[in-house]
């Protein structure tokens, strides 16, 4: 029995709730089978802060069906000290499917995370007609 | 489009703005690059994808037992700021600079009546006098001043409300059979003001003299004007009620807005508004009054900040305002709704100007207890889209949010106000919470919030 309030002056890193966002999923072209290699973090520096890049994705592989395939990494962004500032983070992922889809994580106590964009890049079969 | 592919198959996506918010009625493939299919404790903040802000414990509660059921703050007729807050066992005001002596919390009790348990508080300041219901046959009252608020009406003798009706008049006001043999107290579940009435909706009449409770719940019962204490009809025909016997069903809620007011009901909305006239002060116009139709469902949903309004109807989020009516459950109203459906206990909801002192962040926020957790979803106001909710594991919430003044009373001399706010060496109100955290960002001075 207590008052509480979401108070920014306390900053961003809630101690006890954890957190995740996920992306639009992506088919980068229809029935292809992309591969993503590497996420671009456009992120403000409110201090340091431990994110986990989520990738998920589909293979079609007849006759057994369908398959979720995923893959994830950890990577720390930001400073100590807290500079405000717009930074880049270059991180390495590399998982090949259908409908890809990222999610970035936070977990409790985690840190604070800002992100002001998110470019991810890979590689995906362009002459293939169906 | 978020997707660039190149000659040779090199292929980037890129995601920014993240103000289409919440999305749960489109397939993940076909929504905008700026939607969200599933998000929790994340918030947008000037185009950011940003950790929600630290859940931070402001101030223990009144005891251990019982629930706060509502916050305010209001100013005295000596310009004295009082930061109040409700649980079962009636009315409390916050000591902000210390323990009242022999208290376990900063909250002094200032007495009964006792609330209902479970029903969120209405409250309204009149004339720089705080009155309050949430259901009970009482209508009560506290000054700022006095040691304990009032549940009476001087005027009327036995009466255990302020809106109440004699003995001479209560068989007047229900005629029965049997007559009501009075004094009447009334109370209600909800509580506005408009035109210089004060307005209960959703009424309960105690009759004192026999005991028996009547339950009027699609009635509206209004003071005389600029006289909150006088409620009888027969004695001063300003005041008056009105019984709304042609609608099927139950009121759940009030707002008023510039010169005119809305009923909500279940299945409907009612307007008002001032006539001019003495004897019939209001008009009501029914926008509809169909067995089945738009109306309020969540009693506590209905949030009003300026021209604005908000209200949760049985199948979509609706946005009323001076010049509009619309809904705004958008991509994310099946979620809430949802949600809704499998709450444990009083959704509320509340319109937010500010985060803070400094961090504006104009939502309509809608907290929908969940057994072991209170989910919350945020619509930005300004921006037209729900923000991903936010979700805080071992909360039950159990009123309205609330910005409230948390500074020190302001000072007056040591007995002149009650214990609970004396506080020596005191200093002026300050806003709510603490400072912002503007000016340390990098190159260019952008806060860093």
């Amino acid at each position: 029995m207590a008052f509480y309030s979401f108070d920014p002056s306390f900053g961003f890193n809630d101690a006890t709730a954890s957190g995740f966002y996920t992306f639009k999923m992506e088919e980068i072209i229809p029935g292809r089978v992309p591969t993503v290699r590497k996420i671009i973090a456009v992120h403000r520096d409110l201090g340091l802060a431990t994110v986990g890049f989520f990738f998920s994705g589909t293979l079609f592989s007849p006759p057994s069906g369908q398959q979720l395939v995923s893959n994830s990494t950890t990577v720390t962004l930001g400073t100590a000290s807290k500079t405000g500032r717009l930074m880049t983070a270059l991180v390495d992922l590399e998982l090949t499917g259908m409908n890809l889809q990222l999610t970035i994580n936070r977990a409790a106590n985690a840190g604070p995370v800002s992100i002001a964009k998110i470019i991810f890049c890979g590689q995906v079969e362009v002459d293939q007609e169906f | 489009m978020a997707v660039k592919i190149k000659g040779n198959g090199y292929f980037e996506v890129t995601y920014t703005d993240f103000q289409g918010g919440l999305n749960v009625q489109e397939p993940e493939t076909e929504m905008a690059d700026n939607c969200t299919p599933s998000a929790i404790n994340f918030q947008t903040r000037n185009k950011e994808l940003r950790s929600r802000p630290q859940f931070t414990l402001r101030f223990n509660g009144m005891d251990p037992n019982n629930a706060p059921l509502g916050l305010f703050s209001f100013l005295d007729v000596n310009a004295v700021t009082h930061t109040v807050a409700w649980s079962n066992r009636g009315l409390w005001q916050l000591a902000p600079t210390g323990l009242p002596p022999g208290a376990l919390s900063p909250w002094f009790q200032l007495g009964p009546p006792n609330m209902v348990p479970g029903n969120p508080v209405a409250y309204r300041a009149f004339a720089n006098v705080l009155y309050y219901c949430n259901g009970g046959s009482f209508l009560a009252s506290w000054d700022g001043i006095s040691l304990q608020p009032t549940a009476s009406n001087a005027a009327i003798p036995g009466s255990t409300s302020i809106a109440a009706i004699s003995v001479a008049d209560a068989p007047t006001v229900i005629p029965g059979p049997p007559p009501a043999v009075g004094p009447l107290s009334i109370g209600g579940l909800f509580l506005s003001e408009l035109d210089n009435h004060l307005i209960l909706a959703n009424i309960t009449v105690l009759d004192n003299g026999t005991g028996t409770v009547y339950l009027f719940p699609n009635q509206l019962w209004y003071s005389a004007n600029g006289i909150p204490t006088q409620w009888d009809p027969v004695a001063n025909t300003n005041a008056g009620n009105n019984a709304f016997l042609d609608v099927p069903d139950a009121i759940t809620g009030l707002g008023t807005t510039g010169v005119s007011g809305y009923i909500f009901r279940t299945n409907g909305i009612t307007f008002f508004d001032p006539t001019g006239n003495g004897a019939a002060p209001f008009q009501f116009d029914h926008l509809w009054a169909s067995d089945h139709g738009i109306g309020n469902v969540f009693p506590w949903s209905i949030a009003f900040y300026g021209p604005i309004g908000m209200f949760i109807s049985v199948e979509n989020i609706y946005k009323l305002g001076v010049a509009d009516f619309e809904p705004i459950g958008g991509n994310a109203r099946d979620a809430i709704m949802a949600d809704l459906a499998l709450t444990s206990g009083n959704p509320t909801a509340q319109i937010v100007p500010t985060e803070n002192a400094g961090y504006v962040y104009l939502t309509y926020r809608v907290s929908i207890p969940l057994n072991n957790f209170t989910r919350i979803y945020l619509y930005d106001v300004e921006k037209k889209y729900w923000n991903p909710p936010w979700d805080e594991p071992f909360l039950l919430q159990t009123g309205r949010c609330e910005e409230v003044s948390t500074g020190v009373l302001a000072q007056l001399p040591l007995g002149a106000q009650p214990p609970g706010t004396n506080t020596a060496g005191g200093s002026p109100p300050s806003g709510g919470g603490g400072g912002g955290d503007g000016g340390r960002g990098g190159g260019g001075g952008r806060p860093l919030l």
